[in-house]
């Protein structure tokens, strides 16, 4: 595999991210003549289909490649137990979704500046004081379901004993909340971790979505659970590929 | 009165539907040098593993170094060689060796180099561990055991893959650690002249348990 460097990385999830910004915002713009920097950015950062799929199978990419580390007594047993351990493992490993997502919002506000001029239209006010918050938290909650999406790989990874099959796993329920999401199926997507992505609907704020903040520290404590679960488990403790010796 | 390194009171431990150790004890004092030998499958490994911390028992309880192990636990100060290190192949001896470092930075880089050279491997060296033979990779393993001064050795099969010249060289090396650092050494292996050379005392598996042999 040839090796990169942070930079590299950095520079390429970037233009990637910048792509996908420029395409979401334009076909925005196009149907949208009037909108302004607060609501194109806000549409990028609510759009479904780069919060559900790009975004998170984007992140899987990068963390697959990493995933060199596995299971190792020699590391284990420097540390005080097998928490420490799991925690050890998924921890630098969050950098990159976080990475991600500011990278994103980044890019989104550069493309949104891009396009204002176009339409000659400043920030028009109508969502007022909600707005700024409605961001905050639509970031954090991105944040949140990309880290959602890692350490379910991660886990699944440890509990299957297969990252292929765990990385499949995930992308099988990334695909499937992204259906259910698309075809209102809110009943399931209420009780999926990628289910509330979405803090807007048809441009308006609803009016609870603060409480997913709550939710999605519900979601942190089980999975939190699940690793704690992983001690002992033999895949996790031993080395299993002969690619380690 | 003698410092127990190892406290083991009611053990049992059922693994893969056999029983291996049925209420068991064990004591190890502090400078002892004990050797573990036993046909194979008999539990040498999974005994060792249990003092480690890997493997947790089904009954009974475990104190190493006076500190009784819970549930997901890891020992302090201990070195151990295991079977499988699980090193990384794409990079040097010397920075597998300073990953580990620092994560109980307890050595720095000389120190690191120091123990490589005490093994006879190069810390210099640009090959990667991937292209090691199966001789140096034991020498490493031997190198991440020993390389942060551990009170207590926890060794299964260290001399495996080891030519016979530089076996004596480890018995020497590992005697060293004994009498002068006073390390105490717990060790599995198939080298019965080793243990001969090494071991203070020596322990048999049999009967699901640990009974004298030496």
């Amino acid at each position: 595999m040839v090796k990169t460097s942070w930079g590299q990385k950095i520079l390429i999830t970037f233009a990637v991210e910048l792509l996908v910004a420029y395409v979401s915002e334009y076909s925005f713009v196009l149907y949208n003549p009037r909108a302004d920097i607060c609501h194109i950015v806000m549409n990028s950062l609510n759009n479904v289909f780069i919060c559900l799929i790009i975004n998170p199978l984007f992140l899987i990419v990068l963390t697959y490649a990493k995933d060199d580390t596995l299971y190792r007594y020699v590391d284990l047993i420097r540390r005080k137990n097998v928490t420490e351990y799991a925690i050890s493992r998924i921890m630098p490993r969050l950098v990159w979704p976080i990475l991600v997502v500011i990278e994103y919002v980044i890019a989104s506000v550069m493309v949104s500046y891009y396009f204002i001029p176009a339409n000659e239209i400043l920030f028009s006010g109508e969502l007022d004081g909600d707005l700024i918050d409605i961001i905050i938290c639509q970031i954090i909650n991105e944040i949140i379901l990309m880290v959602a999406v890692h350490i379910f790989r991660e886990v699944a990874g440890c509990l299957i004993s297969s990252r292929k099959i765990a990385v499949l796993c995930t992308i099988a329920v990334i695909f499937f909340d992204f259906v259910a999401t698309k075809l209102h199926w809110d009943a399931i997507t209420a009780w999926t971790p990628w289910g509330h992505v979405r803090y807007l609907n048809g441009g308006q704020a609803t009016p609870d979505y603060r409480v997913y903040l709550g939710y999605w520290m519900l979601i942190a404590l089980i999975l939190a659970l699940l690793v704690h679960m992983l001690r002992y488990k033999r895949s996790f403790l031993s080395v299993t590929s002969k690619r380690f010796v | 009165m003698d410092k127990k390194v190892i406290e083991i009171t009611g053990l049992s431990k059922k693994y893969n539907n056999n029983i291996l150790f049925e209420n068991m004890g064990f004591t190890m004092n502090q400078g002892e040098v004990v050797g573990v030998i036993g046909e194979n499958g008999a539990g040498k490994s999974v005994f060792l593993k249990m003092i480690c911390g890997l493997i947790a028992p089904n009954n009974g309880t475990v104190n190493v170094l006076g500190e009784e192990l819970a549930s997901g636990d890891f020992p302090k100060d201990i070195g151990v060689i295991l079977d499988c290190a699980g090193f990384l192949p794409g990079e040097t001896g010397f920075k597998n060796l300073m990953i580990l470092a620092n994560i109980r930075k307890k050595i720095n880089r000389e120190g690191v180099k120091k123990v490589m050279r005490r093994v006879g491997l190069d810390p210099e060296s640009r090959v990667k561990f991937g292209k090691y033979s199966l001789g140096m990779k034991q020498r490493l393993a031997i190198a991440q055991a020993i390389m942060e001064n551990p009170k207590l050795l926890i060794l299964d099969e260290p001399f495996n893959a080891i030519d016979t010249e530089t076996l004596s060289d480890f018995t020497e090396m590992f005697k060293d650690l004994n009498e002068k650092e006073d390390v105490s050494i717990i060790m599995t292996s198939h080298h019965a002249e080793e243990i001969e050379r090494l071991c203070t005392k020596v322990y048999r598996v049999e009967n699901r348990g640990l009974v004298v042999y030496r």
